[in-house]
């Protein structure tokens, strides 16, 4: 029961700072109904760093996993799985992990990997070379590594922790993935220039990161899983989103997230009706919704939130800002999940009953019709919560409500809103938000948490913050059941926000490519390894790679050392031309 | 013209640059939001956004920041970016060549098409053809960048499709001439864009009047009435008289061509500073936008003393002294 609670308390960092499509890989080994074809994404997203163990960057795991191993991973039903190690076993106290590493995996440069490796790369970590993240989920209980032979590893641990095998593998940020040895030692590894050119044991061999412009991998053959069934994949960068749509319609790009490119729902939509395109929901963990500020008139009044809640068709809310997604029930925690309790529905559309309630509150229509004026602020750079905003001002003007949308930057957003209400109890009327909300239920304490985080609605109730606490430290789920689902009452009596819908995101994908993305709990995974092209050659027959010689970077088409002298040249010549001119003068003066 | 001008305008750049870096960070950090949650990005912890915050001393005042800039300035320490953790310069340095790709070509362009048009236009004047140049030259002038640039997209990339939407490259594997050419392919629409809008336009105008006054002088009243035909009254007098004053503001419009290159790239995805501003500032990277904005302010700085000289050496009436 302590060793799940520590689990659960362990996995509570890891699951704050998910993307919403962590990659699984190794799941059976690797299998291709067809294979070749060049894989393309579109990105929107920022990277900066190919190396999860130096740099902490959630956004680069995806791409990270392609390149890199860790020693297990976890499988549809998140058990620990072989990946690097082909096998282990746990002493009987919990203390000591003994791992037998795959035999014959080379890194990409051809040099073998070890269990030196392995050292290499934890003590790294625990010396403090690597982004302190990493460490800082292992100081708690690690102790050392050591290694019995080339393919044998002990990491042993200070006290038991049954969720080590789950961190080994962690999915959200990859932080320990295994090191090259001979590339990194002796070096600086958070400045090590291999951050940009790494070397990996992974599916696909680096060529090169062009920045802000793509990265470019080629399919390892010698993959000890079995080589991925494209021959390239690369990672396109791109910001702009008429340059991404029209990408999508040339065929230039293959797939991507919707959520993590410039692409409004309405693109989505119209993905989703084009025969050469193919959309799957990929449901997220973040859980839309207007948050109240209770600490300020009108909305510290119950009837006041109750109203607007009445006031909302929910569905067509969803319908409108959120397409093709459509919801049935509307709950106070995920529909469907299993700690939401089925009892706690959020109000239904009911405009009479808003009105009623609105008037019963003291804020009748005036002259004008409008009972009164707030102000919503929410994240320009979500494009649904943008349509859910222009949205919300209709439905709720049809009840007498005057609606000023504000919208903020994200950075902005943070600093007056969720940290600026906290010095300033006036910092927002209304807002749109959503953050990561599961899958474990633990992480809702952020919202509800009296002071926590992202309560930003100044909901207190010491009954909820006792609840959330103790199903922290059980790994009973039924007991656990019935603490959330009180808690789920609780909330629904004082209603401090109201759920808009569930953030989807949408896997578009050219209808000539297949096995991009699955679901495990309702939680999203893209697997590049496994994606095949239905253009390409069967398993079968004859494989043929496009694949460059070198694993060195491409050379820039023109390097900055280069430019920079071109640019100083035609200054020179610019200088002596007119120089030049200058003298001619002058003689013919003379 | 003295080396003592030279010198002392050499000097006078310290006090400029200084105030370009003062001005700039102060205004950069007063920009409203958390730089350490646009940095740690939407999904992060917020453990992990404090942990920026103090590492990066963000919950410093901005006064005590500004002087810990400068005087890691003065050791020639940069900063590191931020959101890369490498060295601002590095990150800046990375995407010149991109963007000197696509700047080059464009300014060329724009004096090969605006020059000559800007030319034609005052020697046909006046004319329904003279009005017609200077009439187009301010409505593209007028069209915002990234609208044209959009437009250019549309017609070439999706209902032609002979030209690519955007980015660099799509030839991920090719090498040599292959990529090369791959590149000037995805260089066509962004050159264009910057050239149409922000070069020819400008070039045109200047041009155009620049020639319209210089044939207002006494001196071109004079070599008609010594009886030069028009055509070498216009060579010998009036066409060099009239580069003067375009080759000064042209020079210095140069210079500051990344304001064009920031919504061009942005636009077309092309990987130069100018986007790498606008991730910037999304990120609130501050090392990065500063070296950006420090490269643009000693490009113009010194382009500018540049053109002076060059003016000074071309015009015999200026002595600088």
């Amino acid at each position: 029961m302590k060793k799940c609670a520590v689990v659960l308390l362990l996995l509570v960092p890891l699951i704050l700072s998910c993307i919403p499509i962590p990659r699984l890989y190794g799941l059976e080994g690797i299998t291709c109904a067809k294979y070749g074809g060049t894989l393309v994404e579109a990105e929107g997203l920022f990277i900066k760093s190919l190396n999860p163990v130096a740099v902490y960057d959630v956004t680069a795991a995806n791409h990270v996993m392609n390149i890199y191993n860790n020693l297990v991973d976890l499988d549809r039903t998140w058990k620990p799985i072989p990946v690097l190690a082909s096998s282990w076993e746990i002493s009987s106290d919990g203390l000591i992990y003994t791992f037998h590493l795959q035999q014959n995996v080379k890194w990409h440069d051809g040099q073998p990997f070890t269990a030196a490796d392995v050292k290499f790369t934890f003590d790294a970590i625990m010396n403090n070379e690597t982004n302190g993240y990493n460490r800082d989920l292992l100081k708690p209980f690690f102790d050392r590594v050591e290694v019995v032979d080339d393919y044998t590893v002990k990491l042993i641990l200070k006290e038991a922790n049954a969720g080590f095998l789950a961190l080994l593998a962690d999915p959200y940020s990859r932080s320990f993935v295994i090191l090259p040895r001979h590339i990194y030692e002796g070096t600086d590894i958070k400045t090590n220039p291999a951050n940009d050119r790494p070397i990996g044991t992974g599916p696909f061999k680096f060529v090169e990161w062009v920045k802000g412009s793509h990265i470019s991998l080629v399919a390892n053959k010698e993959y000890f899983l079995g080589r991925p069934c494209a021959d390239n994949y690369v990672m396109l960068q791109t910001t702009s989103a008429s340059a991404t749509s029209t990408a999508f319609e040339t065929g230039e790009v293959v797939y991507g997230m919707a959520s993590y490119l410039p692409l409004s729902p309405l693109d989505v939509v119209k993905y989703s009706q084009d025969p050469r395109f193919t959309v799957d929901p990929l449901p997220t963990m973040r859980l839309m919704h207007v948050a109240f500020n209770m600490r300020i008139k009108p909305f510290n009044n119950l009837l006041v939130r109750q109203a607007m809640a009445y006031a909302l068709d929910l569905d067509k809310l969803t319908q409108m800002a959120h397409p093709p997604l459509k919801q049935g029930e509307h709950h106070i925690y995920f529909t469907g999940h299993w700690a939401t309790n089925p009892a706690t529905l959020q109000p239904t559309y009911d405009p009479k009953k808003a009105e009623q309630l609105l008037d019963e509150a003291g804020y009748p229509r005036g002259a004008n019709g409008i009972r009164f004026k707030t102000k919503l602020n929410y994240d320009i750079g979500h494009s649904t919560a943008v349509l859910a905003a222009e949205v919300l001002k209709d439905m709720w003007s049809k009840v007498g409500i005057d609606l000023e949308l504000q919208p903020l930057e994200w950075a902005v957003y943070v600093s007056s809103i969720i940290e600026g209400v906290k010095k300033n109890p006036n910092a927002f009327q209304l807002a749109i938000q959503g953050g990561a909300q599961g899958p474990d239920p633990s992480v809702w304490q952020v919202y509800f948490g009296t002071d926590q985080y992202r309560n930003i609605y100044g909901f207190s109730n010491s009954r909820v913050d006792e609840l959330f606490n103790e199903a922290r430290l059980t790994g009973d789920i039924e007991q656990r059941k019935t603490y959330y689902y009180e808690i789920q009452e609780l909330i629904l009596n004082e209603l401090p926000r109201i759920n808009i819908y569930p953030d989807t995101d949408y896997g578009i994908a050219s209808s000539d490519w297949r096995n991009f993305w699955f679901q495990i709990d309702n939680w999203p995974y893209q697997d590049e390894s496994t994606a095949y092209w239905v253009k390409g050659s069967p398993a079968t027959a004859q494989l043929t790679t496009t694949e460059l010689t070198t694993t060195q970077p491409g050379v820039a088409l023109i390097s900055a050392e280069t430019a920079i002298a071109a640019v100083l040249a035609a200054v020179i010549v610019l200088a002596g031309v007119g120089f030049y001119i200058s003298r001619r003068r002058k003689a013919r003066g003379k | 013209m003295s080396s003592s001008y030279v010198r002392r305008r050499l000097i006078q750049l310290v006090p400029s640059f200084f105030l370009v870096i003062v001005l700039t960070f102060v205004i950069i950090n007063l920009a409203p939001g958390d730089p350490s949650a646009a940095l740690a990005g939407e999904f992060a912890s917020p453990e992990y956004v404090v942990e920026i915050r103090k590492l990066y001393g963000f919950d410093r005042p901005v006064h005590e920041r500004l002087l810990i800039y400068i005087g890691n300035m003065l050791t020639g320490n940069l900063g590191r970016s931020y959101f890369y953790g490498v060295p601002a310069t590095q990150v800046v340095i990375e995407r010149i060549p991109a963007t000197l790709l696509l700047v080059f070509p464009s300014i060329v362009l724009s004096i090969v098409i605006g020059l000559p048009l800007g030319i034609f236009a005052a020697r046909k004047r006046p004319s329904r053809t003279t009005a017609a140049i200077v009439f187009q030259a301010y409505i593209l002038f007028s069209i915002p960048i990234f609208v044209f640039g959009l437009l250019l997209m549309i017609i070439f990339a999706v209902y032609l499709a002979i030209l690519p939407s955007g980015g660099m490259i799509s030839q991920f594997y090719a090498t040599g001439l292959e990529r090369a050419a791959d590149v000037l392919r995805h260089l066509v629409l962004p050159m264009l864009t910057l050239a149409l809008i922000w070069g020819v336009p400008q070039f045109v105008r200047l041009t155009y009047s620049a020639i319209v006054e210089v044939s207002k002088e006494e001196f071109i009243t004079t070599a008609r009435a010594i009886g030069l035909d028009e055509g070498a009254v216009f060579r010998r007098h009036a066409f060099r008289n009239a580069m003067l004053p375009v080759a000064t503001i042209a020079g210095i419009w140069i210079s500051s061509a990344i304001t064009g290159a920031v919504f061009t790239e942005t636009v077309f995805s092309w990987p130069g500073i100018g986007s790498l501003l606008f991730d910037s500032i999304l990120l609130r990277d501050y090392t990065v936008i500063m070296f950006i904005f420090i490269l643009t302010a000693i490009s113009v700085i010194i382009v500018s003393l540049i053109t002076d000289i060059i003016y000074a050496r071309l015009d015999p009436r200026i002595r600088l002294r």
